[in-house]
């Protein structure tokens, strides 16, 4: 038996302590991808705590042959799409309550991330989910595979063209260096 | 790797190969000194600003932004998750309870509408040129429930459905036994000990099943015979 099966039956058998244990060793993880795919901490806090009653609840289903963690995050993937969906139905604040504290970025590096962050938002939501499992996450091909319930074929085409538009939109807010564009001689697409 | 079809693919055939080298790099396959020995970059604008993105892109995941969890959001989360299984609990001994006391209440309407114990009229044996039997007058049975329901309740205690195990069943079950079995105060006791004995309202509500189309449509016709057909004035 592993050891994600042997928790998982402890927590099934009612044990506090293997509960606080599974909350534990998913909260960092789950919370940071909320974090990213919902771009609201408190969003991220409130879709965590529902991640976590979803786990609980459907914990006798879980397949014991199976890694727990894409199971988990696949959980979060889910409450996020559907915490974006719901939020897109809610009406919009008023003006005032969208000013906020001047968050321009002190440095380039800082302005870089946040550049790449923007367009990784822009992303279509699939895209941007496989973008920040991947790259952000560090889970593996297999892993997201498992947690947004697509074949390894299809994670990797999103994958690839996440990155590729990701790379055009750099292009088009200008974030790459100027000196790295060279006048082309011929060919390309650019028209 | 997987190639996009000619007929999706957003890029020129020409930016292909440095693409899909760039997603070899991307992937952590290749190092990113692979993306030197690429010679398309240096006569097309676009694969050229497409490399220095990727290298900014590589740049910066390399050194992610660490995400932590609030303080406290574990231990909140807990907490949650312990109210949320003992209200699903709460919620699954009330359904529990719910279908037993349903269950209760068609056995005992069961119980109390069961025909009386008359023996069946048998068919006439024509065979035999038996001239048919008149069926005999059933006989009114005292209908005694104190004694049905005590019947009832001990039935109840007998049962072999492993209700004990649930937390709450021992008291429910309690509870509708001794409603059932709660001896009388001989104050309240009845007097009577046959359905003739009641009230016309409640020997209507006791009277077996049988014959009730007809009585219903006797009573019918005996309410519409005192309507008075002249509206009130």
């Amino acid at each position: 038996m592993t050891a994600d099966a042997a928790l998982v039956r402890r927590c099934l058998a009612g044990d506090p302590a293997a509960c606080r244990e599974l909350v534990g060793r998913f909260t960092p993880d789950v919370f940071a991808v909320c974090r990213r795919l919902l771009a609201d901490a408190h969003d991220a806090e409130d879709v965590t705590q529902e991640v976590f009653l979803r786990v609980f609840r459907s914990l006798g289903r879980w397949d014991d042959s199976r890694p727990l963690r894409p199971w988990v995050v696949g959980i979060a993937v889910n409450r996020c799409r559907t915490w974006v969906g719901r939020r897109a139905r809610r009406p919009e604040l008023a003006d005032y309550l969208h000013e906020t504290p001047d968050r321009r970025p002190a440095d380039d590096s800082a302005e870089l991330r946040a550049g790449i962050r923007d367009a990784v938002d822009a992303l279509r939501a699939e895209y941007r989910e496989v973008f920040v499992l991947f790259h952000e996450h560090g889970h593996g091909y297999d892993e997201i595979a498992a947690a947004v319930g697509r074949p390894v074929g299809t994670v990797k085409t999103w994958l690839h063209r996440a990155r590729l538009e990701l790379l055009n939109a750099l292009r088009a807010r200008g974030l790459v260096p100027e000196e790295s564009a060279e006048v082309p001689p011929s060919g390309g697409d650019r028209p | 790797m997987t190639r996009p079809t000619p007929t999706d693919d957003p890029l020129p055939p020409a930016c292909r190969a440095t693409a899909d080298r760039l997603n070899r790099v991307l992937d952590g396959e290749w190092e990113a000194a692979s993306l030197d020995a690429d010679r398309h970059p240096a006569g097309c604008a676009a694969c050229r600003e497409r490399v220095a993105a990727a290298r900014l892109v590589l740049s910066v995941l390399a050194q992610p932004e660490p995400v932590a969890a609030p303080p406290g959001l574990t231990d909140r989360i807990v907490s949650a998750v312990r109210a949320d299984r003992r209200a699903q609990a709460r919620r699954r001994v009330l359904a529990f309870a719910g279908g037993l006391a349903a269950a209760a209440a068609v056995a005992l309407a069961a119980w109390l509408g069961r025909p009386a114990d008359a023996p069946q009229p048998r068919a006439p044996d024509v065979a035999a040129g038996v001239p048919p039997a008149v069926a005999p007058e059933p006989r009114a049975v005292p209908v005694r429930i104190g004694e049905g329901l005590s019947k009832f309740g001990q039935a109840l205690r007998d049962t072999p459905i492993g209700i004990a195990d649930a937390s709450a069943a021992p008291r429910v079950l309690a509870t509708l036994t001794d409603a059932l079995t709660r001896r009388l105060d001989p104050a309240e006791e009845p007097t009577g000990t046959t359905l003739a004995d009641l009230p016309d309202a409640a020997r209507a509500g006791l009277e077996p099943v049988t014959g009730t189309a007809q009585k219903a449509f006797a009573r019918l016709l005996r309410d519409v015979g005192g309507v008075s057909p002249k509206p009130k004035s």
